[in-house]
């Protein structure tokens, strides 16, 4: 009977060993779930560190960013983050002061440099069709003259035959119909142009329709290439506010070196691109030439707006707004909320939120917003 | 049997020795060709399926790509479970099988039913493949390449072309994850200004691009003589070439690509970025294979590298072949592990010889601990098992017991020898050393079996602990029985053969031992005379050494020392690459600082093909140190720990690298509370998740609260407004390709350059990739030919999204954790539960599940349990069948505190944790103490029943005087042979052998001073020999 049980026991251990080489070697045949009992270890690891962190040196992989005192504070019923200048400088966070900047209220726009070589085709025939009236003027006088001269002989019994008058008649009437057509073709002319161009032009090209002479310095530099016409479209939505007499415009968006651009007049038509309400302007030829697309701004109010440019690098986005990170303490970093702010070339132009001197986080704002939240950020190991 | 095995090997020693000198050549030339690595595989069996879905948010990820992949495997045989998290432009679906399956089989039917999902996802969603399967400990090696003259974009492109293709190749390597760089496209970068100028909508565009990339095949023109191939060109792929391409013609003139866009060679969008030393950088991480040999494929790699490393000089690149080489942690732990071996079996012969006083009998013991543990080592690497630190440290724990059952036999034959020449007339010595073995098979048979069973519930643990050091006790429990069978076959060889047939004998006792002897009877006689007070204060020393357990720390595993930490950083998901990267070359010069930091290595986001999903708000750090001792690395590591507190906005961790492994391997959240909330919809589990959490926080007790998938990742939702779509005639599918085609880029074709093949793509004007407020401006054309802006047919809204959305089980997970702390658990759960179940109102379909560590480790330990009493119950019966009688047994059984007191002590002097490595050792000790004292009482028996001595003290002393010796030199040899990894533990390759040394050494003392003091006097009154004759139990 012993024998037996030894022959048993002898069994199971070969199994056991044989069971072990396998679970060794990649295949295992059998196994207990245990991967808890490792969690327990490092439970009772994680457990010691929190009671006593000069027992790291012999425990290890505590999760070691636990024990860190946190660096938020309330500042006046907000989250702040405290980190002394030697921490900031270490992890690269830097501020800036702020100025108070001026700015005027401005929107963008689109512009292209006009041929307005069209406008002076209309020009020549314009004014050839007024030649043409003159000349048929002309002979139309002649020939009533003529006429007249032929009917009053032709009444005295004079040697003149009825049928010199009718002709001369004739003559006359037909000058009198070209007249009309050349008045029409003027007319029709001015129209087209005015539809075209728009009053201020038509009248620059053509002259006003009493006959008045207008002073047409500005078309004459447009002539001499000085100027040149410029086609602005305004943002849909948008009409240029009644006051303006010029925008600004450039061939970069670049807002600091635009030149000034003058009013001429409405265009006619709505740009078919953007919807866009669209006007005339000019404004000097220099490194201009026709096609060439434009960046415009208009100036909505002429009321000078203060507040303060803030780098793009400062704003930080979450909850649905952006925020900057301020200075509100020595030492001590809030957030604040962005509410109205307009691009410029600097970044945001933000009024009535940051005052004169105040120091904003413009780089490692992140950072700070991290900190801020650091419950909120996941631990990537610990799933 | 064993009979007969011991009766063949006297007879026919010389074939005996002969096969032994065989097994040792063949070992040596084994070992000497075999492969070494860290540990085990220790991860489970998974298989991780990864999609690349870009431009696709969490929620499109979760919906469009992981649940379908979901579906597909669901179902599949062995499958335990599957766990997906869905990132923005990544899916990842880790599919755990059980642990009897076949990994590579797992692949397969995965693959089969992957095949079928491609086919069914979004267009722009590439095919989910099983990511590489790599190795456990994964990464081989570490390196990077910087350059001030060449651009990130050339460099990544050397690094994808010249430099990743040669390391593949390599044998052993799975992968190489390429962090950082530029990956080259020739990118169609639009300009909307101009898009609306000429009235072109963004998917014009791109199909003029499609047509300046197309490449066909053109076939052949045969004739009677001659085939001809046709081969077409002018589809170039040049930039210059490519903006030519004209997308339409309007009013006589042609628009060319060049005229909206600028056409050139610029770099993909990134999704992960590096450092080295703080500077631009691009970092390799090479993947070793599935079972791959560390030690050999870093070797290969680098024999690759050294030819490349000319080359790259040449080009002005450095080149950091040494990032991070676990090969070196090897290196170092086989040094060490080998001057242990070294310094540990001099001390052996030492204690043979002084005890033995005789060469040949040293010898003979001495010889037992290579053969044993080659032939260990050979069964080991026969079953296709890579030899690796924990396969090491078994053989190494295994030392100073291998040696023990040549001693105890050798020993034995020795004195029986003496004996037998002082007789009138000797017996033959076949006989004498045939019977010298038998007499002692009890001891050496019973207890190795016993030393093999008390190691079995280590290999029946689970999960990594399992995968880990099952392979310490297979190693183990084969030295034990190789052994055992060199003691019953070679030892009684060569003790005849040298001891016997050729060997001088003294006639006295070794000079050591009758210097002990005298002394150790007035010992004896002592402890007999006065059992109330020997009891009593075993008992005391014993109660005292049990209370200080609770005391002691544990951990999993020792700290490691690697020379190497990983330091990773987790800031706000949301945070940008460009700010990662910025803080990293903060924390990299602060790290550089720190004396002992060899290099730093930063990666932030991932790599290609990877199945991390980690986003740019998470970075890594590869901090390479000067050869330093242990004490000097955990300096490092103390100083890196500081650095990092004093950083604000990031968590982190900074463990060895294998410590590290080991962490990412385990799944499940580690804290002690665990509230998973299942569900379909997402807002409803948030919404319940938050009124978890604030239940939680109102239980007294409750700290670290935290909800593990928080809202908080900034996005901008763009909602479409269906009214103005339909009045301006555009189709909501336009709106969105235009958006994925400007900010995620859409390839179009590829372009050849020499046998480098480049992407083309079509993507918005970097500059307005940057400005989230420019997306309102896109463009659009309506089908009028009408230009509108992005903003005049939808909504854009900035909102807190996701970063993840995590499955289990195919389901939508929301977990929330929390620890406890000054409150019993078990009252916590209740408390916790209760509130939750009668609180919260969950819709059909969403329901709660209480888990956690605690309640998990509860489950754990019975099964612990179980599988321990299982082996006690076998090893009562083996002590009961070796000493014939349950008293015996009974007073065996004081060896279980006696030495783990010894040991506890141990731990205690040596400012060590319990580990599972301390576990092992108290095992080891368990079985040795059991070991000599079963050979201790079964002579006892053997001279009251084979003798015929009465039981008196005079027995006592020369039944304890013969077993002397054997007793303490085996306790010498064992301890001694620990004595060099326990100290010092604190360096390469001693980490985890360290504890157990120090445990086994603690306990050895103790216990032997159980053994041959307490054990006897304990004997002497309570052993009953006399009641014991009709005992059927039979001596041999």
């Amino acid at each position: 009977m012993k024998k037996i049980i030894k022959i048993i026991l002898l069994l199971v251990l070969v199994i056991a060993v044989f069971i072990g080489v396998r679970q060794f070697s990649g295949d295992q045949r059998f196994v207990v779930t245990l991967d808890q009992w490792l969690d327990q270890f490092q439970e009772s690891d994680v457990n010691n560190d929190d009671d006593n962190l000069d027992d790291e040196k012999n425990n290890g992989s505590e999760e070691e960013d636990d024990d860190i005192p946190s660096r938020v504070e309330i500042h006046e019923g907000l989250p702040a983050v405290r980190l002394n200048e030697e921490v900031m400088d270490r992890s690269g966070i830097l501020t800036s002061s702020l100025q108070v900047v001026s700015h005027l209220n401005e929107v963008r726009a689109t512009g292209i440099v006009v041929d307005f070589q069209p406008l002076l085709v209309k020009r020549t025939e314009f004014q050839k069709a007024k030649t043409d009236l003159v000349l048929i003027e002309e002979s139309l006088q002649a020939s009533t003259k003529v006429y007249e001269r032929l009917r009053v002989l032709h009444k005295e019994h004079a040697n003149i035959s009825l049928r010199q008058v009718e002709e001369a008649r004739l003559q006359m009437t037909e000058y009198k119909a070209r007249k009309i057509a050349a008045k029409q073709l003027i007319k029709n002319i001015r129209t087209e142009t005015m539809q075209e161009w728009g009053r201020e032009l038509s009248i620059w090209a053509l002259g006003r329709e009493d006959g008045k002479k207008e002073s047409s310095t500005y078309f004459d530099r447009l002539l001499n290439k000085q100027d040149v016409l410029i086609l602005v479209t305004l943002p849909s939505d948008f009409l240029l506010p009644e006051a303006t007499s010029f925008v600004y415009v450039n061939t970069h968006p670049d807002r600091s070196t635009a030149r000034k651009a003058y009013l001429i007049s409405p265009a006619t038509k709505t740009d078919p691109l953007t919807q866009g309400v669209t006007y005339y302007f000019r404004t000097s030829a220099e490194n201009m030439r026709t096609g060439l697309f434009l960046t415009g701004w208009v100036i909505v109010s002429n009321e000078v707006e203060t507040g303060v440019d803030v780098p793009l690098a400062s704003v930080i986005w979450y909850g649905g707004q952006p925020w900057v990170y301020v200075q509100v303490e020595k030492e001590l970093y809030s957030r604040r909320p962005v509410a109205n702010y307009r691009e410029t070339d600097f970044g945001w132009f933000i009024k009535n939120t940051f005052k004169q001197d105040e120091k904003i986080v413009i780089r490692g704002g992140q950072l700070l917003l991290s900190e801020e939240l650091r419950w909120q950020i996941p631990d990537e190991d610990d799933d | 049997m064993l009979s007969a095995i011991v009766r063949f090997s006297v007879r026919y020693y010389g074939i005996v020795i002969a096969m032994a000198i065989l097994l040792l050549i063949y070992g040596v030339y084994r070992l000497s060709s075999a492969g070494l690595d860290i540990f085990p595989e220790f991860s489970p069996k998974q298989v991780i399926i990864q999609t690349e879905s870009p431009g696709y948010s969490a929620e499109q990820v979760e919906v469009l790509v992981t649940q379908p992949i979901e579906s597909a495997i669901s179902g599949l045989i062995g499958l335990e479970y599957l766990r997906s998290e869905s990132i923005q432009g990544l899916s990842i679906v880790t599919a755990t099988f059980e642990e009897n399956t076949d990994i590579y089989l797992n692949r397969q039917l995965v693959t089969e039913r992957l095949s079928s999902v491609g086919a069914s996802l979004p267009e722009g969603i590439a095919t989910p493949v099983p990511v590489p399967l790599a190795s456990s400990s994964a990464t081989i090696l570490t390196i990077g390449v910087r350059s001030d003259s060449m651009d990130m974009m050339e460099l990544r492109s050397l690094v994808d072309w010249t430099i990743t293709p040669q390391i593949l190749s390599v044998s052993g390597v799975a992968d190489v994850n390429v962090f950082g760089g530029e990956i080259k496209q020739l990118q169609i970068q639009l300009k909307p200004e101009k898009l609306r100028r000429y009235r072109l909508s963004i998917d014009e565009v791109l199909n003029a691009a499609r047509q300046a990339s197309a490449i066909k095949g053109a076939g052949f023109i045969e004739n009677d003589n001659q085939r001809f191939t046709i081969q077409t060109s002018g589809g170039d792929t040049k930039a210059e070439d490519v903006a030519k391409v004209i997308i339409k013609r309007q009013n006589g003139n042609s628009i060319q690509l060049s005229d909206v866009a600028e056409v050139l060679m610029a770099p993909e969008p990134r999704i992960g970025a590096a450092a080295i030393m703080g500077k631009p950088a691009i970092v390799m991480m090479i993947i070793g294979q599935y079972g791959a040999n560390t030690l050999n494929v870093s070797n290969s790699v680098e024999d690759v590298l050294k030819d490349l490393e000319v080359v790259l000089d040449k080009q002005d690149i450095e080149f950091y072949s040494h990032l991070f080489r676990p090969a070196d942690y090897i290196e170092r732990s086989l040094k060490n592990i080998t001057e242990h071996l070294l310094v540990g079996g001099t001390f052996v012969l030492i204690i043979l010889f002084l005890f033995l006083f005789n060469i040949r009998t040293a010898f003979i013991s001495a010889l037992a601990i290579p053969l044993s543990l080659i032939s260990a080592a050979i069964v080991l690497l026969q079953s296709g098992v890579n030899l690796n630190i924990m396969v090491l440290g078994g053989l190494g724990i295994a030392l100073g017991e291998v040696v023990d059952d040549a001693i105890i036999d050798t020993e034995n034959i020795y004195r029986r020898l003496r004996e037998n020449r002082l007789l009138a007339v000797p017996k033959p010595i076949s006989e004498v050393v045939y019977k010298a073995s038998m007499e002692v098979r009890g001891s050496v048979v019973y207890a190795s079996f016993i030393v093999a069973l008390v190691f079995v519930p280590l290999l029946t643990l689970g999960g990594v602990a399992g995968r880990l050091f099952s392979p310490l006790g297979v190693s183990y429990i084969l030295a034990i029985l190789t052994s055992l069978l060199v003691a019953l076959t070679v030892t009684p060889a060569l003790c005849y053969l040298l001891l016997g047939r050729n060997g001088k004998l003294p006639e006295n006792d070794p000079p050591l031992i009758r210097l002990i002897h005298p002394v150790y009877a007035g010992f004896l006689r002592l402890t007999a005379r006065i059992p109330t007070f020997t009891i009593g204060a075993t008992l005391l020393f014993c109660t005292a050494g049990i209370a200080i357990i609770p005391s002691l720390g544990a951990r999993f595993l020792p700290e490691l020392r690697e020379g190497h930490y990983i330091v990773h950083t987790t800031a706000m998901p949301g945070t940008s690459l460009e700010q990662s990267i910025r803080a990293g070359n903060k924390l990299t010069k602060e790290f550089l600082n720190i004396s002992g930091v060899r290099s730093v290595s930063q990666w932030s986001g991932r790599a290609e093909r990877s199945a991390d999903t980690y986003g740019s708000h998470y970075s890594e750090y590869e901090v390479d140190l000067d050869p330093l001792s242990g004490g000097e690395q955990q300096k490092v590591l103390d100083s890196l720990r500081k650095v990092l507190k004093q950083f604000p906005g990031l968590l982190f961790e900074a463990n060895t690298f294998l410590i590290e492994r080991v962490d990412e391997t385990i799944s499940g959240y580690t804290s002690p509370i665990v509230v998973n909330l299942y569900g379909n919809n997402l807002g409803f589990l948030d919404r319940k998740a938050q009124a978890v959490m604030e239940i939680m926080r109102s239980i007294e007790g409750a700290t670290d609260v935290q909800m593990r998938s928080p809202n908080g990742t900034p996005v901008l939702q763009v909602r479409l407004k269906h009214d103005r779509l339909n009045s301006l005639g555009l189709r909501p599918v336009e709106i969105l390709n235009a958006i994925q085609i400007a900010y995620e880029g859409k390839v179009v074709g590829k372009s050849y350059q020499g046998n480098r093949v480049y992407d083309i793509s079509v993507i918005i004007d970097p500059e307005l990739r940057n400005k989230p407020e420019d997306l309102e401006k896109l463009p659009l054309k309506t089908a009028d030919g009408l230009m509108v802006s992005l903003s005049d047919v939808a909504n854009i809204l900035q909102v807190d999204g996701r970063y993840n959305i995590l499955h289990q089980d195919a389901q939508r997970i929301q977990t929330i954790t929390c620890n406890v702390q000054n409150r019993d658990m078990g009252e916590f759960i209740k408390e916790l539960k209760s509130r939750i179940l009668n609180e919260i109102e969950f819709e059909a379909g969403a329901y709660p599940e209480f888990t956690g560590a605690a309640i998990e480790q509860a489950r754990a330990r019975e099964d612990l349990i179980l599988h321990s009493l299982v082996a006690a119950i076998g090893v009562l019966i083996l002590i009961y069948m070796a000493v014939g009688r349950v008293r015996y047994v009974m007073i065996m059984l004081l060896n279980l505190p006696f030495s783990l007191v010894g040991g506890v002590i141990a731990v205690l002097l040596t400012g060590a944790t319990l580990s599972v490595g301390s576990m092992v050792g108290f095992v080891t000790l368990f079985g040795i103490t059991v070991r000599n004292s079963i050979m201790l009482i079964s002579h006892y028996r053997y001279l009251v029943e084979e003798e015929k001595q009465p039981w008196n003290i005079e027995t006592l002393i020369q039944g304890s005087k013969e077993r002397l010796p054997s007793i303490l030199m085996t306790a010498l040899v064992t301890a001694l042979a620990m004595l060099p990894i326990a100290i010092d533990s604190d360096n390469p390759g001693r980490e985890i052998m360290g504890p157990m040394a120090a445990i086994i050494i603690g306990g050895m003392a103790s216990s032997t001073i159980l053994n041959l003091l307490i054990l006897p006097s304990i004997m002497f009154h309570f052993g009953g020999f006399g009641l014991a004759k009709n005992n059927p139990s039979r001596l041999p």
